[in-house]
């Protein structure tokens, strides 16, 4: 019998010393294929030198992006996340070597930001791309860029999960959506080949190349769509609106709460009350911050959500670029003996973006926009002047509204790879003057609206699904651990 | 997974209590589970990011409160010992700019040449104004803003070099010397300079330097001062 035991003992011993061996093999065929890698890249590096000499692509800043650089730092970062949950864990090497290859293919993510003496460009970025990484950071975290070989994007996994970090100056969601795509399109190629012998004999086979009919577009949509304003009496600038206030999370942390919400469930209740989904959601945000922060009382402050309306559809615009506008729904609680209804809320927010969001409207905001930089005393500003000017507009505008929430759609995935994908995220940074922002973003049947939040209280995110869940729509939630047990 | 029974809804996150009412949660069956991954995808958890040890923070915090304690010292030495001549003043007016400068080039997401740029031209006021309130015996313009300014060519003289294939990077801080060059050349004409020697010599170099740029690298030099002044 002791035999026997020992003889148990031993094995399992044996077990985990090959267990162990193993391991080490696999750590050091990784850490020669990281060096193999980065040979290749410098090579790469050198040739794309000797080819460039000085005549390297360059780009103007579209209408929006001039902002960010300017306003981005630490604590208000203007980086987004758009991030996938696939069915299996990310293999790291395989992950990096898609993201090269897709990198070479789509020119906008390969340029770097430079200074001039009156404004910011892009010039393309010869570098390396810098790898990437375990998660490390808090979601949308700052990307410094020259820690980054100067991209303006960054990418790292955990567990089953890739993230997508772009800042705001690049490109909106739309580029950072096709982007995202293409990568996981050619990482899922790379961990699965079959996919590529399975479409071979097919009409449209799987390649190692993007997709078709991905627009490179790279146009400033703004100023090409841009006309004269009409003298307008009064100006687009709104007052001040309520601004989210508590105790905070300690500095440089980021409360995240996802939900998931079944889109056939939200149809039916949208339909039911004559509305788009994106209304519905945006009212019942709008909702629980009447609620959960105001407590059903009166401010003499409007409750003022923006909403980032992607201009493309409306100027027939294919742009990577930024090429969106921001419209306001509000609502402005009213002293009155009883609080206010969902209906009403709803009601008044329903007819706050009916009204804005026409074409008319958006050309009259886009035409607003950028009339600033069309104007000839303005561009020969200095940079530096124009800097601390943008800096200053900004921060008394930021105060104007309450909180963001952007839909940046359905994303459709191709058929073979659609059974490797769970799910899709987004996230946005906070800024200034909005401590709480809301995003939705939908995969299949499910819909995930994510709150994130540099307070420590929950009780709009609590309203919020309580809410949906009254209406009638099942409600799951997820967090990163930064929420009411912080 | 848990449920909230407060919320009516399922939690995905590995935890006892609800991260919207903090009301403890309740476990919830295999069969309810599977039912709702099914329904609304996997967890995706989030890695446990930890207040990572701020070294580099700590070292400037430590910095600051030594810098403090020095200044403070020397303001008191200097009020008992020598009260006709405030020169802690210039000691703490250049901790300053050591802190500061410190901050800046650690902190501050720009390249090299925009650093170095910026670091010029603190540096240039700060020996004016040592001067000015040691007498003003004229030596910062004389001898040590040229000083600087030469010593500013070779630093861009040895980055072109050292970066050549975007040494193109650095016209900008060649162009910064000349204004430079300019502007303390136009103070002689104020007599506030005691030797025009190093002057031009300063102006000799970042002149030649310049013009051997445009005549070599022309084409370059156009197609980059095109996107830098692009209005």
């Amino acid at each position: 019998m002791a035999d026997l035991k020992n003889n148990v003992k031993a094995e399992k011993k044996e077990q985990e010393k090959e267990k162990k061996q193993e391991k080490k093999v696999e750590r050091l065929e990784r850490k020669l294929w990281k060096e193999r890698l980065k040979l290749k890249q410098k090579e790469r590096e050198k040739e794309n030198r000797k080819k460039a000499n000085g005549r390297l692509d360059w780009d103007k800043l579209d209408n929006t992006a001039n902002l960010f650089p300017v306003i981005a730092d630490e604590t208000m970062t203007n980086v987004y996340r758009i991030a996938v949950n696939l069915t299996e864990e990310i293999i790291p090497e395989k992950l990096e070597m898609a993201i090269e290859k897709v990198l070479e293919q789509i020119p906008l993510f390969r340029m770097r930001l430079r200074q001039g003496a009156f404004w910011y460009y892009f010039e393309e970025n010869l570098r390396p791309f810098p790898g990437i990484r375990e998660e490390y950071k808090v979601p949308g975290s700052y990307i410094d860029k020259h820690n980054n070989n100067q991209y303006m994007f960054r990418v790292t996994f955990y567990k089953c999960r890739i993230n997508l970090e772009v800042f705001h100056a690049l490109t909106d969601g739309f580029g950072g959506t096709i982007f995202l795509q293409e990568i996981i399109y050619q990482y899922l190629r790379y961990v699965h080949p079959q996919i590529k012998e399975e479409t071979a004999g097919s009409e449209y086979p799987e390649i190692d190349k993007i997709s078709t009919g991905i627009h490179m577009d790279r146009e400033d949509s703004y100023v090409k769509n841009f006309k004269k304003p009409a003298k307008r009496k009064g100006s687009y600038q709104s007052g001040k609106g309520l601004v989210l206030k508590g105790e905070k999370l300690a500095p440089g942390n980021l409360g995240i709460m996802h939900g998931f919400l079944s889109v056939a469930e939200l149809k039916k209740v949208a339909k039911e009350k004559g509305i788009t989904i994106n209304e519905l959601l945006v009212g019942c945000f709008v909702y629980a911050v009447y609620k959960g922060y105001l407590n059903g009382r009166a401010s003499k402050l409007p409750i003022r959500c923006c909403v980032p309306v992607n201009l493309r559809p409306y100027f027939d615009s294919t742009t990577m670029k930024n090429f969106f506008a921001m419209v306001s729904a509000e609502f402005k609680p009213e002293e009155r003996e009883n609080e206010y209804s969902f209906d009403e809320v709803m009601g008044i927010v329903h007819e706050s973006l009916q009204k804005q969001i026409t074409k008319e409207h958006l050309e009259e905001i886009l035409s607003y926009n950028v009339s600033n930089q069309m104007k000839k005393i303005l561009r020969i500003v200095p940079l530096p002047i124009k800097k601390l000017a943008i800096g200053y507009v900004y921060g008394i505008s930021a105060n104007a509204t309450t909180s963001t929430v952007t839909n940046i759609g359905n994303i459709k995935m191709r058929e073979p790879y659609r059974k490797y994908i769970d799910k899709f995220y987004v996230i946005l940074s906070v800024s200034k003057g909005q401590n709480m922002k809301g995003t939705i973003v939908s995969y299949g049947d499910t819909l995930t609206f994510t709150i994130s939040s540099i307070l420590t209280d929950t009780s709009v995110q609590k309203y919020f699904f309580r809410t949906l869940k009254q209406l009638g729509v099942d409600v799951a939630v997820e967090t990163n651990g930064f929420g009411a047990e912080e | 997974m848990k449920r909230c029974e407060s919320c009516n809804m399922y939690i995905y996150d590995d935890t006892e209590l609800c991260p919207m009412c903090n009301s403890v949660l309740s476990d919830v069956s295999e069969k309810d589970k599977q039912e709702v991954i099914k329904k609304y995808g996997r967890p995706a958890p989030y890695p446990d990011i930890k207040e990572r040890s701020r070294k580099l923070a700590f070292a400037m915090k430590l910095i600051l409160f030594i810098f403090i304690l020095a200044g403070t010292a020397m303001i008191i030495v200097n009020a008992a010992v020598t009260p006709q001549m405030w020169w802690s003043l210039i000691a703490v007016s250049g901790l300053v700019y050591i802190y500061l400068g410190m901050r800046y080039w650690i902190r501050h997401d720009s390249g090299i040449s925009s650093k170095l740029g910026k670091q010029i031209l603190i540096t240039i006021p700060l020996l004016i104004i040592i001067d000015y309130y040691t007498g003003f015996h004229k030596w910062s313009l004389t001898w040590a803003v040229p000083g600087i300014i030469i010593l500013g060519n070779v630093i861009v003289m040895f980055l072109m070099l050292f970066y050549r294939d975007r040494w193109y990077a650095y016209l900008m801080l060649l162009l910064m010397l000349l204004v430079c060059c300019a502007v303390v050349s136009a103070l002689m004409i104020f007599n506030l300079v005691t030797n025009n020697t190093l002057i031009y010599v300063a102006d000799g170099i970042t002149c030649t330097y310049l013009l051997a740029v445009i005549i070599f690298f022309g084409r370059t030099f156009r197609r980059e001062m095109k996107r830098r002044f692009r209005v």
